[in-house]
C-alpha cells in the first residue's frame, strides 16, 4: 500500500512540475467556461428592442401602441422605442439596434373604421429572426382582435359587406358581446435544469476531466520509453502495485482538478452546482469513469503519442455525444438515448436532477451508479492490459 | 521550385499523422452531423402539446400554431409534458382541455394551461400561442354571431368564415426586411453549424499544426535547409505555402463535403471558396506566428486548442452571433471568424455577390497581411539567429 502511495506521489509531483496537467485539467476548462458564460446569455435572458412608428395616431392604432405593446414591455422581454418615421425605424433595424419595427401607416384607423383594408408593417432584421417572429405574433394577435368584429359583421351579412354604416355599427356592438373567453392560465413548471453558468462549468469540467485522468496510466508508457519501468518491476513490487499507483495518480488528479473547478466556478462565475454531497458523489462517479476509460484508451496504444491521440479522440467523441459542447435536450429521442452511453451525459443529468427544486441527492444516485459501472467495466479492461504492459508482455 | 518542395514535405508529414487526420477531417463532419441531429433542423421555439386533445378546435389551434413557425412536440399526457418542460426538451407546454371545442362553441369560458419554466424563452412563445388563439377566437366569434343572427349553423359558419378571411377588409400584417435582403424563410442551424465548424477547424488546425513548425525548428530541419543553397525567404515561403495548403485543403474539404454530402447550402460555392481562400491566408499567418512564438510543440498544442476554441466561440462559430450580449458582439468583430462567417451568411441568406462581400474579404485580407508580416519578421529572425 505504501508503495502505491509513493508511486502516485512521485507521479503527481511530476505532473504538477511540468504544468500540462494544470493547463489541461484546470486552466483550459475554466477559461472556456468563462468565455461561454460571458458569451451566451442563451434564451433565458432573451431580450430585444422594438421600434414603433405611429403615423396614424388614431383610435385603432392606439390599441396597439398604448395597450398591446406596453403589455409586451411588461412581460419583460422587449423594450419599446417610439420612432418618428419609417425610414428611421428601418435604419435602426438594419443597423441591428432594433430587433424589429412596427409601422402603422397614415390613415390606418380611418381605413379600418370605414371598412377598408389597412396594413400593419413589421420591419424585420435578417439577423434577428426570433425577434421578428415574435413581433409577427404580437401583430397577428392584435390584428385578429381588431378584425374579429368586422369578420363577425361580414359573417352575419353572409359575406355581403355593403350595407348602411348605421346597420354595421349596430351589428358591431352586438358582435362585440360574442367574444369567447379563452384564458391562458400560466402554470410554472419545475425546472430540472442547472443554470447556464453551471452547465458551461460542468460540461467543460467533465470534458477536460477525460484529458486529465489520462496522465495516470499514460505515464507507464513514458516510463517504458525512458527505461524506468523495468527498474520498477525489478523492485520488490507486485505488478498490481505499480498499476494501481499509476491509476491512483489519474484519479487524484481528476478529483483535484474537479474540486478546484467546482470551487472556482462557484466563487468566480456564479455557478450553482447543488448539494455538496450530491456533487461530491457525481464527481466521484465522473472521475472513476474517466480514469477507467482513459486507462483503456492508453493501454490500446504502443507509444505515448498514440495513446494520448486515442484518448483525445475518445474524449472528444464522448464529449460531443454526451452533450457537453451543446445541449442535447432538444435532440430527437434516439440521439438523447444514444448519449446515455457516455458518462458525460449522466454527469450532466445528475446535476440537472440536483438543480430541480424538489431534487434530492437520491435523484442523482442512478447517474452516479451508471458512471461507476462504466468506470469499473472499462477500468477492469484497462488495468488488466496495464498489468500485462508492466510485465512486459 | 524549392518552396513547393518544402510545402510538399509539410503536406506529406500531415498525411502520415493518422490521428491528426481524425481531428482535421473527421471531427468537423461528426460535429456538423451531431449538431444537425441535436437541433432537428430548426431553431424554432418548441411547444409541447398533448396530441388530439381538445376536440376539432383544439386540433385547429395546434395547426395554426404549427404554421406560425412554432415546432410542436407531442407528449402522451400532462405529466410527461410537465417533465418535458422541466427537462428543457421544449420551451413551454400547452394543455388544451378535453372540453375545449364544446366550451369555445358555446361561448363558455375555458382555460388552457400553459407551462413554462421560470425565466425562459417560454415567455416569448406565449405571444405565438396568444396569436393562434386570437385567430381562432375571431373565427369562432364570427361564426357564433352569424348563427345567432339567424345565418346558418355554427358548424357550416366556421367554414364560411374561414373562406371569408381573405376578402373581409381588416388589418393585414406584412413583414418586410430592412434593407434589400430577402428574409430567410428559416434559419437553418445545420447551415450555421457547417459554417461555424469550417472556420473553427481551419483556424484550430492552423494553430495546432504550428507544432510541426516548432518541431522542424527544434529538430534542426530548418537550419539544415538554410545550410543548403536556399535563402531564408524561400524557406519562409515554403513553410507558409505548406500552412496555406493545409488550411485551404481542410476548408475546401469541409465546404464541398458538407455541400454535396449533407446538402448544405453555401450560396454561391465559388465565392464561398474565395472566402475559404482568404481565411486560409489568415490561418497561414496565425500558424506561422504561433510557430515563431512558442518554444515547444506541447506549448503550441495545448495553447493552440485553447485559443482556437475561445476565438471561435467569441467569433460566433459555435452559437449564432445574434444571441450574444451587445458588448460581446463588439468584441466579436475583432476575430477573423466573425468576418468569415459574415461573408458566408451574406452569400447564403442574401445571395451575396463578390461586391457585397468585398468588405468582409478586405478585413480578412487585412488580418492575413498583418499576421503574415509579423510572423515573417519573427520567423526570419529565429531562423537566421
Amino acid at each position: 500500500m505504501r508503495a502505491v502511495l509513493i508511486i502516485a506521489a512521485k507521479d503527481l509531483r511530476q505532473r504538477i512540475r511540468d504544468r500540462s496537467a494544470i493547463i489541461m485539467g484546470i486552466i483550459a476548462p475554466f477559461a472556456l467556461a468563462t468565455v461561454f458564460s460571458l458569451l451566451l446569455p442563451t434564451a433565458q435572458s432573451f431580450h430585444t428592442q422594438y421600434a414603433v412608428v405611429d403615423l396614424d395616431g388614431g383610435p385603432v392604432s392606439a390599441l396597439l401602441t398604448s395597450q398591446v405593446l406596453p403589455g409586451v414591455v411588461e412581460a419583460g422581454f422587449a423594450d419599446l422605442t417610439v420612432v418618428d418615421d419609417r425610414a428611421g425605424a428601418a435604419a435602426l433595424v438594419e443597423g441591428g439596434e432594433m430587433g424589429a419595427a412596427f409601422v402603422i401607416p397614415e390613415g390606418f384607423s380611418e381605413a379600418i373604421m370605414s371598412g377598408r383594408d389597412a396594413t400593419l408593417t413589421i420591419i424585420g432584421n435578417i439577423d434577428a429572426a426570433l425577434a421578428t417572429q415574435i413581433a409577427e405574433a404580437i401583430a397577428t394577435g392584435y390584428a385578429e382582435e381588431v378584425n374579429a368584429v368586422s369578420l363577425s359583421v361580414a359573417a352575419a351579412l353572409g359575406g355581403f359587406t355593403t350595407v348602411q354604416p348605421g346597420a354595421i355599427a349596430d351589428l358591431s356592438s352586438r358582435a362585440a358581446a360574442f367574444e369567447p373567453s379563452i384564458l391562458v392560465e400560466e402554470a410554472e413548471a419545475d425546472s430540472k435544469q442547472m443554470s447556464d453558468k453551471t452547465f458551461y462549468s460542468a460540461s467543460m469540467a467533465i470534458m477536460f476531466l477525460f484529458f486529465t485522468a489520462q496522465f495516470g496510466i499514460l505515464s507507464l508508457l513514458s516510463e517504458r520509453r525512458q527505461g524506468t519501468l523495468p527498474r520498477l518491476v525489478a523492485a520488490p513490487l507486485g505488478p498490481w502495485t505499480i498499476v494501481i499507483g499509476k491509476a491512483l495518480t489519474g484519479f487524484v488528479l481528476g478529483v483535484v482538478a474537479m474540486t478546484v473547478l467546482i470551487v472556482a466556478s462557484t466563487l468566480l462565475l456564479g455557478a450553482e452546482w447543488g448539494s455538496p454531497l450530491g456533487v461530491g458523489l457525481l464527481t466521484f462517479g465522473g472521475v472513476v469513469s474517466a480514469t477507467g476509460v482513459s486507462a483503456m484508451a492508453a493501454t490500446m496504444a504502443k507509444t505515448e503519442e498514440q495513446a494520448s491521440g486515442w484518448n483525445a479522440i475518445l474524449a472528444m467523441s464522448l464529449a460531443i455525444l454526451g452533450g457537453t459542447f451543446f445541449s442535447l435536450d432538444r435532440a430527437p429521442e434516439f440521439v438523447s438515448s444514444l448519449s446515455l452511453i457516455t458518462p458525460h451525459a449522466w454527469f450532466l443529468r445528475g446535476l440537472d436532477e440536483l438543480a430541480s427544486v424538489s431534487g434530492t441527492v437520491a435523484d442523482a444516485l442512478p447517474a452516479v451508479g451508471v458512471m461507476v459501472a462504466i468506470g469499473a467495466a472499462t477500468g477492469t479492461v484497462g488495468l488488466m492490459r496495464a498489468r500485462r504492459l508492466v510485465m512486459g508482455r | 521550385m524549392k518552396a513547393f518542395a518544402i510545402a510538399r514535405v509539410n503536406l506529406i508529414r500531415l498525411m502520415r499523422d493518422r490521428l491528426g487526420l481524425f481531428f482535421i477531417i473527421l471531427l468537423p463532419f461528426i460535429i456538423v452531423l451531431v449538431m444537425g441531429a441535436a437541433f432537428g433542423g430548426s431553431f424554432n421555439p418548441k411547444l409541447g402539446v398533448i396530441e388530439g386533445s381538445g376536440g376539432s378546435l383544439g386540433v385547429d389551434l395546434l395547426d395554426t400554431l404549427e404554421s406560425s413557425s412554432v415546432d410542436l412536440v407531442a407528449f402522451a399526457d400532462e405529466a410527461a409534458l410537465i417533465d418535458g418542460v422541466a427537462r428543457n426538451r421544449v420551451d413551454a407546454g400547452l394543455v388544451v382541455p378535453a372540453d375545449y371545442s364544446d366550451a369555445v362553441e358555446t361561448g363558455e369560458s375555458v382555460s388552457l394551461r400553459y407551462y413554462a419554466p421560470p425565466n425562459t424563452l417560454g415567455g416569448t412563445l406565449k405571444e405565438s400561442v396568444g396569436a393562434a388563439i386570437a385567430v381562432q377566437s375571431a373565427t369562432v366569434r364570427a361564426a357564433r354571431f352569424a348563427a345567432s343572427e339567424g345565418i346558418g349553423e355554427l358548424e357550416s359558419n366556421l367554414a364560411m368564415v374561414e373562406s371569408m378571411r381573405e376578402t373581409v377588409p381588416g388589418v393585414r400584417v406584412e413583414t418586410v426586411t430592412a434593407g434589400e435582403s430577402v428574409f430567410p424563410a428559416g434559419f437553418d442551424p445545420i447551415d450555421h453549424s457547417a459554417q461555424g465548424m469550417l472556420v473553427l477547424f481551419m483556424f484550430l488546425t492552423s494553430l495546432t499544426a504550428a507544432d510541426k513548425l516548432i518541431l522542424s525548428r527544434t529538430l534542426g530541419v530548418s537550419r539544415r535547409m538554410l545550410s543548403t543553397p536556399t535563402g531564408a525567404g524561400t524557406v519562409l515561403i515554403g513553410e507558409g505555402l505548406g500552412r496555406f495548403a493545409i488550411a485551404f485543403l481542410q476548408g475546401l474539404l469541409i465546404l464541398l463535403g458538407t455541400a454535396f454530402g449533407f446538402n448544405i447550402d453555401w450560396g454561391n460555392v465559388w465565392l464561398a471558396i474565395v472566402v475559404v481562400t482568404v481565411f486560409a491566408l489568415v490561418g497561414t499567418g496565425i500558424a506561422m506566428l504561433a510557430g515563431s512564438v512558442f518554444r515547444t510543440a506541447e506549448q503550441a498544442g495545448s495553447f493552440g486548442v485553447l485559443a482556437g476554441l475561445m476565438l471561435a466561440a467569441v467569433g460566433g462559430a459555435m452559437v449564432p452571433f445574434e444571441i450574444f450580449p451587445t458588448t460581446m458582439q463588439t468584441i466579436s468583430k475583432a476575430t477573423p471568424h466573425y468576418w468569415a462567417l459574415r461573408g458566408f451568411k451574406d452569400l447564403i441568406y442574401r445571395e451575396g455577390s463578390f461586391g457585397s462581400i468585398s468588405l468582409e474579404l478586405a478585413v480578412l485580407a487585412g488580418f492575413a497581411v498583418c499576421l503574415i508580416a509579423v510572423a515573417v519578421y519573427r520567423f526570419r529572425r529565429i531562423l537566421t539567429d
